[in-house]
């Protein structure tokens, strides 16, 4: 089996994957996709969001390959709703967008946030997760 | 199709569509599918009486509910004429967005629930909202744009709703207004309509609201337009 996990500069395994930043293909195999937490080498981070967002452009890439087409990787978002305080429920909302800057060959995140707290986004942050287990398990 | 074809089409549709209404609906259906022809409803006021475009003040967000009892739709006055154009899916596949109606051209009409993951204004919450020009997004900063709070899908709903930043897939579905007399008509649906996925994932909800999914899928013949603020009791912007 591939060697699908990243070394660091001295050789040592870092314990993530080793994979093409924008492909999500494993370096060693190109038949091999990783996404989620196990990533590196990406300004992403390791939230539900991310992974279902990730998977969504493997999926395209995969469906495209058996179609016999090239797909342009899209890059991935991230919402995130964070509950914090109990009662009454209030919540804060932060979203990434991500831009390739081809010349860096870099991935820049885009955050954007709310940092003031609000039973609005407390309910808000309900909408969020039920629509992502619609996405996931209906 | 180049800009002058695309002008030089809607201008035709638009000149034949004031002889016959019935040319409007039956040049947009040969639009490869993208189209589909529903009872035409006319808008009504909350009294029942035609809808009017005084009675559309601008930049406020108003709900009604077509093609279906339950399906819910916005409608906007956005103050300024806004032109027709050809709105391209990401998967390459195009179609032509007739603009907006009335003697300014200012009125759009789309479905209100999101492309992304059907989320939709309820009687308790509206998470998919308008943002008018002096209340823009507090996270995205974006103004006249239609949002939905759950992922942040954002449409341009002077571009057809196209979708400007987002998970969103899809456009938000156009509905075809139609004036005739200085009345209002709903007369279809153009672009990607999510009501199946709407009905499949809402069984439950749309059962308790409407007694059953029949009454829930009735096809409407006049809807009801009053301000969203009216019908939800919280609108929830972020």
């Amino acid at each position: 089996m591939a060697d699908l996990i990243a070394k660091d500069k001295e050789g040592k395994p870092t314990g993530w994957a080793d994979q093409d930043p924008l492909t999500f293909q494993a370096k060693a195999d190109p038949y091999v996709f990783l996404v989620g937490d196990v990533v590196s080498g990406v300004p992403y981070p390791k939230s539900g969001h991310m992974a279902n967002s990730q998977g969504k452009i493997v999926a395209k890439i995969i469906a495209g390959r058996i179609a016999g087409k090239e797909v342009k990787p899209t890059l991935p978002d991230n919402t995130c709703y964070s509950m914090v305080n109990g009662s009454p429920q209030e919540a804060i909302v932060i979203n990434v967008t991500y831009e390739y800057n081809e010349k860096e060959k870099k991935i820049v995140p885009k955050p954007k946030a709310i940092n003031e707290r609000s039973q609005a986004l407390a309910k808000a942050t309900y909408e969020w997760a039920k629509s992502m287990y619609r996405d996931m398990f209906a | 199709m180049n800009r002058r074809s695309f002008i030089k089409a809607c201008s035709t549709i638009a000149v034949a569509s004031m002889i016959d209404p019935s040319v409007f609906s039956g040049l947009i259906s040969a639009q490869e599918g993208m189209f589909k022809a529903y009872k035409k409803a006319i808008l009504l006021k909350e009294d029942g009486s035609p809808l009017t475009e005084e009675d559309l003040k601008p930049h406020t967000n108003y709900i009604f509910f077509y093609p279906y009892a339950s399906t819910p739709c916005y409608i906007i006055n956005l103050g300024e004429e806004v032109k027709p154009v050809e709105v391209t899916l990401r998967n390459g596949k195009k179609y032509n967005w007739q603009g907006g109606v009335g003697s300014k051209k200012s009125i759009v009409a789309y479905s209100a629930i999101c492309a992304h993951q059907w989320s939709y204004p309820t009687k308790k919450y509206s998470f998919i909202n308008y943002y008018p020009p002096e209340k823009p997004s507090e996270i995205t900063k974006k103004a006249g744009i239609i949002q939905c709070c759950a992922h942040l899908a954002l449409y341009d709903p002077k571009e057809g709703a196209k979708v400007i930043d987002g998970p969103a897939e899809f456009p938000l579905a156009s509905v075809v207004i139609q004036e005739e007399g200085g009345k209002f008509y709903a007369i279809g649906i153009l672009g990607v309509d999510q009501f199946d996925k709407f009905f499949d994932n809402y069984k439950r909800e749309l059962r308790e609201a409407y007694g059953s999914t029949a009454k829930a899928k009735e096809l409407v013949e006049s809807c009801k337009v009053m301000e969203v603020s009216k019908y939800v009791g919280q609108v929830i912007y972020c």
